[in-house]
């Protein structure tokens, strides 16, 4: 959510048992306006926390005016000293897939992780075992005749896997809070009055923040009916399983909050009616994949 | 402004006279410029259509005509019912230009033209009224508006005023009500937690509660979220002597053990198969596990829920170990709805209600901690009770008096070696303290068979044992190399006066804090009530398909002999026969041979 205004719109996140110790905000409202300035941001956003087991990193994004474009991630463990993440690359995100467990809170830490192959007196690698072990030492397992590679990922390179995984999973806005000039470029929409209370009900209504994948594998006919300038993104009708979003009114239907049951701790609000609306991440970083045990 | 009707004419101005009967004399305007001939003319024209009326119309010169055509179309009427016309606005502007007299004229024609245009709009209100109905906002806040007025008593009531304050050493119910707006101001510190409203709102509600039930202690759990609604988790133990009044759940469940025993029966003593009593089935159902006393083990605390503060509490049935065994193995989202049904494998014996009590039940048992040396073990407890509590050791502890708390530093002690469990941790079987199935046997004897004695475990089982009451959490089942508890400091910027934060692997979304050198403390969940697994779920594989009888000669299928065989078997058949016949024929001949 926006770091103008953030001791006030944590609020809306309390709910779901997000809250800000009033050390934490006021760092954070120092600190924030400080990375504004020093990256030039168009606008700075507090991106939510990374619980992990010996210290939490809270994180934020600064945001040119491009917002899908320029996005640059810092992470923090005190909310005073910020420091910049690596883009995660495609290959990053693959390997920091295979780190298992929670983050340990020291970003120089090395997660491992062992891949053995069993070659059987001709036949092929015919079976895989995997391995994953988190110590310090880069010690690994037994060479009774195995071939092993071991692979260490950095759990800042993780970080930033799980971070760019995370938006671009359930990333939400609302419909129409974006718009696409004919150039290409997205831009916040200066007129978005915000939903109305039926339409805050629907999942059509939100869209995910991130280069359209459904979109283009709709008909002609689908698309027709769709405005090319407030369309350009996936709605969360199309999200697959469906469940996966639990969208609930607080305070009556003053407030609509989505929370994602892929990244459990993602939470989305949304004041119906008028322009409001964030989102932020408290959680293991750890993506839910029993989700279609638990529908 | 009032209409003023002057007359005149796009050709020349003249004196006037009156014109359809309406006259206004203007004050300083005598020579109220009116058109002559206009007026006349359409007199005289009635005059004339009177006279001439047969004669059909009189023609008027062509440049009269055209005036008369031209005001007219003046005066037709516009689209709108009000009776504004072109002639009254274009008349009315005029007026005022020339009353006023000013240099602007030109510029501000426009502008007048617009007000004018604008005064003669009239919104006509409905008579009918919509009405919205209550919004959901609404049927919420009349409900929790409820709940405050109740609680704040007359609005008249003057706080000042002493004898209405309640009395410290009144037995007051409400003074069970746990301070909530303390707790919420530690966990906030640590950035754990709700917003303090909905605290405050949780401290109302629980008004209600302490009113209805005979309460001795009361605890605000912590919220349970779920996808369609949330619940709102409160704990209590009922006063001695009062859980047996409760019985407003015993009914569902015999309903619910009768019916199983009926379909497990009928599924086996089919008549209509055609099979004899020596074949009968292996499976015999795994022995019903009775739950504890009530007010025991895992049914000592009394949860009640609602899905928002203000709407009514209801009341958790109680938990019966089936539901445990059966709760660790299913992986579920609550969805906020307490009568939902649970489509799982294997399937749940119960309702969402029972699922959210299980689930509740688990995560107390493991996440119930407090600093060591709070809790001790009483030892002025009787010999028989040590006894009964069975292999498990005690399972009660009271607060010790003499507890002297410990330093911030050791409270945050990584290791967690300083905080133990004072609530018992469930054994596999689903309850607190080891039942022995085979006791209870040899007490139910009638319904069972003889076949009991063909039951595979000729040996009785082991009795299962937990870790003893308080030990420290460092012996917890670490997850999956990360430890299972998480122990901080509050605050980095102003650690003199920080608290100490503990918080769960096992159960993300469980936190307990220590404050004022541990003599404070108190537990949270705030989560959606599942497990840490540390790695995936694995789901129960189903059991072996049974098979359905033993093979034995009787039932096993043999072929048809065929026509050869037959025949060779009537052949030694009838050898056979013969040879008997034969043999006999012979014992009588040799008979008659003897008696010869």
């Amino acid at each position: 959510m926006d770091s103008e205004g953030l001791h006030l719109n944590i609020d809306y996140v309390g709910s779901s048992g997000i809250i800000l110790s009033p050390e934490q905000k006021a760092a954070l409202q120092t600190s924030l306006v400080i990375l504004k300035n020093s990256g030039k941001f168009h606008r700075v956003y507090f991106w939510g926390k990374i619980l992990g087991v010996k210290d939490d990193y809270f994180i934020a994004q600064g945001v040119g005016r491009d917002e899908m474009e320029n996005r640059k991630t810092f992470y923090s463990k005190d909310c005073v000293h910020w420091g910049l993440l690596p883009p995660a690359t495609k290959a990053m995100r693959e390997q920091s897939k295979l780190a298992q467990g929670r983050f340990t809170g020291d970003p120089s830490y090395e997660f491992e992780h062992t891949e053995q192959k069993k070659s059987e007196d001709g036949e092929e690698a015919g079976e895989e075992e995997t391995k994953s072990k988190m110590r310090f030492s880069t010690a690994t397992g037994e060479l009774e005749g195995l071939n092993e590679t071991t692979i260490t990922i950095k759990e800042e390179d993780r970080l930033s896997s799980v971070i760019a995984e995370i938006d671009e999973d359930v990333k939400i806005v609302p419909r129409s809070a974006f718009i696409k000039t004919p150039d290409g470029k997205i831009n916040a929409n200066r007129s978005f009055e915000g939903l109305s209370v039926s339409e805050s009900a629907k999942l059509c209504s939100y869209m995910h923040f991130r280069d359209a994948i459904c979109l283009q594998e709709k008909s002609l006919l689908q698309k027709a009916n769709l405005d090319k300038a407030i369309d350009f993104m996936d709605t969360l009708e199309e999200d697959i399983p469906k469940g996966s979003w639990s969208l609930q009114f607080e305070r009556g239907s003053g407030l609509v909050t989505l929370r994602s049951l892929l990244w459990l701790g993602y939470v989305f609000y949304h004041v119906p009616g008028t322009h409001m609306y964030g989102s932020c991440y408290v959680g293991n970083g750890e993506k839910n994949l029993d989700l279609p045990f638990m529908l | 402004m009032a209409q003023m009707p002057f007359r005149f004419s796009i050709t020349r101005l003249d004196v006037c006279k009156k014109m359809k009967g309406e006259s206004r004399k203007v004050r300083g305007r005598s020579t109220v410029p009116h058109d002559d001939s206009v007026s006349e003319a359409p007199s005289n024209q009635s005059q004339r259509y009177d006279d001439y009326e047969e004669e059909g119309f009189r023609e008027l010169p062509p440049e009269e005509q055209r005036c008369v055509n031209a005001k007219l179309f003046l005066m037709r009427e516009g689209s709108e019912v009000d009776g504004q016309n072109l002639y009254n606005h274009l008349s009315t502007l005029l007026t005022k230009i020339l009353v006023e007299k000013s240099d602007d004229a030109l510029n501000k024609l426009e502008d007048e033209s617009k007000d004018f245009k604008r005064e003669k709009f009239t919104y006509k209100e409905p008579f009918i009224k919509d009405n919205p109905g209550r919004t959901p906002s609404e049927v919420l806040a009349h409900a929790q508006w409820q709940m405050m007025k109740t609680a704040c008593g007359d609005p008249k009531f003057i706080p000042n005023e002493s004898f209405d304050l309640p009395d410290e050493d009144e037995e007051d119910i409400y003074r069970l009500i746990p301070n909530l707006m303390k707790q919420a101001l530690f966990f906030e510190q640590a950035g754990v937690g709700l917003p303090r409203e909905e605290f405050i709102r949780i401290t109302t509600a629980m008004r209600e509660l302490v009113e209805k039930w005979p309460i001795e202690t009361l605890r605000f759990w912590g919220k349970i979220l779920g996808t369609r609604k949330n619940y709102y988790v409160v704990e209590a133990e009922f006063k001695d002597g009062e859980y047996e009044s409760d019985l407003s759940d015993d009914e569902g469940d015999e309903d619910k053990s009768s019916n199983d025993k009926i379909e497990d029966s009928m599924i086996f003593d089919d008549e209509s198969t055609t099979v004899t009593d020596e074949i009968k089935p292996f499976y015999k159902p795994p022995p019903r596990i009775p739950c504890e006393s009530l007010g025991t083990g895992l049914n000592k605390h009394v949860y009640f829920v609602c899905n928002e503060p203000g709407l009514p509490w209801i009341r958790l049935p109680h938990i019966n170990p089936a539901q445990i065994v059966a709760a660790r193995k299913i992986r579920r989202f609550f969805t906020g709805d307490l009568g939902e049904h649970i489509v799982s494998h294997p399937p749940f014996p119960g309702l969402e209600k029972n699922l959210l009590r299980a689930q509740i039940a688990r995560i107390s048992a493991a996440t119930t901690v407090s600093p060591i040396g709070y809790f001790r073990f009483d030892d002025n407890e009787e010999e028989e009770d040590a006894e009964e509590s069975g292999s498990n050791g005690r399972n009660t502890c009271i607060i010790d008096q003499e507890f002297e708390g410990m330093p911030l530093r050791d409270l945050c002690d990584p290791t967690g070696q300083t905080w133990c469990h004072h609530m018992q941790s469930v054994l596999p079987q689903g309850r607190n303290t080891w039942f022995n199935p085979m006791e209870g046997k040899s007490g139910e004897g009638g319904e069972e068979d003889s076949d009991e004695e063909e039951r595979n475990e000729p040996d009785e089982p082991e009795p299962e044992v937990g870790p003893p009451l308080l030990t420290p959490v460092s012996e917890d089942q670490p997850v999956h190399d990360s430890p299972a508890w998480i122990p901080r400091i509050s605050s980095r910027l102003v650690p003199e006066f920080a608290v100490a934060m503990l918080q769960s692997n096992t159960w993300p979304g469980s936190w307990t804090f220590g404050a004022e050198r541990g003599r404070y403390f108190t537990s949270l969940y705030i989560g959606w009530g599942q497990k840490n697994l540390g790695g995936a779920f694995e789901p129960e594989i189903p059991p072996d398909v049974m098979e359905e009888f033993p093979s034995g000669p009787e039932i096993t299928e043999a072929d048809d002999p065929s026509p050869e065989e037959e025949s060779a078997f009537k052949a030694a058949l009838a050898d056979k026969e013969f040879d008997a016949e034969f043999g006999e024929d012979q014992a009588e001949e040799e008979t008659s041979d003897v008696d010869d």
